[in-house]
């Protein structure tokens, strides 16, 4: 059902604060007991440094990745919500983030990330754009929205294949640890060069996903009405692929596969805006930046010992969200 | 003076030929229904017509102008097309539903303003949905959805709409409620094609009738002159009853036509 109409214009305003307030708790929470009123009296020069170092290494690519990369899982669902019209669509769907999580575990497996750092996000975007190319290859320019995602379904099962296989082969028993726990997802031990390399890309990405708002209104009564009203469908198709992967392939390839956040947070924020795609698209980034900054500041209050790694935790909630979801769909149906 | 016009269409999908040469024009402020039977390429004519589908051979212009060369969002100002079916995919409310008709007006990051506010009151008004315009689209009643939709196309405030069975599936109120819509429509000037099943609100709405059969024209004229009984039976392989109701003569589907068809 639809929310009353004041809500509407008081749902921006209210994440964007909880955004600003949950980024804060991101730089503010982890083992160490630094504040930022401590990293601040550092950089005035006032203490011994390691609180700066600390806030500048540590928390900070961490606040910025969360926020980022929520930002982008979130508005990537919501686009391809929104050109799918199917609210079970999801990066994952699209074969998106499968491509770049196997883009990323080559640049591991062929050891190129140990040579060479940054090797591994620039994989995951080789990843994500291959995908693109398949599936513009196999869907075509002007495709139908079921071609798009059965060809997706393609790209992500070959992908999955292929990772699973260079698992399986892999020869040393430690980087085949440390591709899984990579491939868990996780925001923890990321540097400003990860923040820097992924998130121009992270950027423009959003901007092509922003552009399509219109464009998915008009979808809401079909493909040829869209048309009729002056949208280009291979152009929209475009813009939201083109800035999913973008988007996605880079984030993926930084934190790996946080799933199940561009499902969650455009279903939760859509009743909110009267289901209208255009206004769903600003808010799925801010809901997603809020519920990826808020797992993860969840999981350094958890318990002492190894911390819960963010993918499984957005996995545990996102899978019997989904599931219920589905279940709803079938019965409306029905 | 033609407002809409079509030239020698041709459409071949898969070596089949769903039009064959058809050539329709409509001027403004005529109301022309397009008939015809199941797969005769009423929807591909008017697709055609609307510039969503390019034609095989032939072409359409818009006053004396190729569509093909008119820019998709200046073609989407002007003419509006109805789909078939209905079709809603998120339960927006009505308003916003009707609102997606000013899309073509508005600038990628302009808002719109007070003038598309009356546009789409008046557009809600004449098709009698103005109470319901707090309501989620998919919550409607068949018939409260179709005029819903057919208020989206007014909202476009198009000089050509094409319609596609726009009374598919509604009662016998509604069906006149949406007729009587396209009538005023065509009254206040506009080129009005609608593809209709119903030979009945042919004969009693339309000033001209086109009728398409196995993807060619085979009669194009004033109602009177192109519902003939002869041809209608040929077209349909249906037996027609004349019937005269007030001074306007209508024909009848009756029973299946001669064996020998």
């Amino acid at each position: 059902m639809n929310a009353p109409a004041q809500w509407d214009r008081a749902v921006g305003p209210a994440l964007s604060a909880l955004v600003a307030l949950l980024f804060v708790a991101s730089l503010s929470v982890g083992p160490s007991p630094v504040g930022i009123g401590t990293a601040l009296a550092d950089w005035r020069g006032q203490g011994d440094g390691t609180a700066l170092v600390i806030f500048a290494e540590i928390r900070l690519p961490r606040a910025l990745l969360g926020l980022l990369v929520g930002a982008v899982l979130g508005l990537a669902g919501a686009a391809l919500q929104g050109l799918l019209r199917n609210p079970l669509a999801e990066p994952g769907l699209v074969g998106i983030s499968p491509s770049a999580a196997l883009g990323a575990v080559v640049a591991f497996y062929s050891g190129l990330s140990t040579a060479f750092p940054l090797a591994l996000p620039i994989g995951g975007m080789i990843g994500a754009f291959v995908a693109v190319a398949l599936l513009y290859a196999l869907a075509g320019r002007d495709a139908g929205v079921m071609t798009l995602i059965l060809a997706g379904i393609a790209v992500g099962s070959l992908a999955g294949a292929l990772t699973s296989l260079a698992l399986s082969l892999s020869p040393n028993p430690f980087a085949l640890t440390e591709i899984v726990f990579w491939m868990l997802g996780s925001l923890a031990d990321r540097s400003l060069d990860h923040v820097w390399l992924a998130g121009p890309f992270m950027l423009a990405g959003a901007v092509l996903l922003l552009a399509t708002g219109r464009g998915l209104d008009a979808l809401t009564l079909g493909e040829d009405t869209a048309r009729s009203l002056g949208f280009s469908m291979g152009r929209l198709g475009a813009l939201v692929i083109l800035g999913s992967a973008l988007a996605v392939g880079a984030a993926v390839a930084v934190t790996g596969a946080i799933g199940f956040v561009g499902l969650i947070v455009p279903h939760l924020l859509r009743p909110l805006v009267g289901h209208q795609p255009s206004r769903l698209l600003p808010l799925s980034a801010l809901g997603g930046a809020a519920l990826l900054l808020a797992a993860d500041v969840a999981v350094r209050l958890g318990a002492p010992g190894p911390e819960l790694k963010l993918g499984v935790v957005t996995a545990l909630l996102g899978a019997p969200f989904f599931l219920a979801l589905v279940l709803r769909t079938r019965r409306r149906l029905a | 003076m033609s407002r809409l016009a079509g030239r020698d269409l041709r459409v071949v999908r898969a070596g089949r030929t769903i039009l064959a040469d058809a050539t329709l024009s409509v001027g403004p402020g005529e109301l022309v229904g397009l008939i015809g039977p199941n797969g005769a390429g009423k929807t591909t004519l008017l697709r055609c017509l609307a510039g969503l589908i390019r034609p095989d051979g032939g072409g359409v212009s818009l006053c004396g102008r190729d569509i093909a060369s008119v820019p998709r969002a200046a073609l989407a100002r002007r003419v509006a097309y109805l789909a078939q079916g209905a079709e809603v995919n998120w339960p927006l409310t009505v308003d916003r539903a009707v609102a997606l008709g000013r899309l073509p007006h508005i600038g990628p990051w302009q808002r719109p303003g007070a003038a598309d506010a009356a546009v789409i009151a008046d557009a809600m008004e004449r098709c009698g949905v103005s109470d319901l315009k707090e309501r989620p689209v998919t919550t409607l009643s068949g018939g409260e959805r179709a005029r819903v939709l057919l208020a989206r196309a007014l909202a476009v405030r198009p000089e050509v709409l094409l319609a596609d069975e726009p009374v598919a599936g509604l009662d016998p109120h509604h069906q006149l409620r949406v007729m009587d819509v396209l009538a005023g429509l065509a009254g206040d000037g506009a080129a009005v094609v609608v593809v209709l099943h119903d030979l009945t609100l042919a004969a009693r709405y339309c000033g001209r009738v086109v009728l398409l059969d196995k993807g060619a024209i085979v009669a194009d004229g004033p109602t009177g002159e192109a519902l003939r009984t002869d041809l209608l039976e040929a077209v349909y392989g249906v037996g027609m009853v004349p019937l005269d109701v007030d001074g306007t003569r209508i024909l009848l589907p009756w029973r299946h036509a001669t064996p020998d068809r």
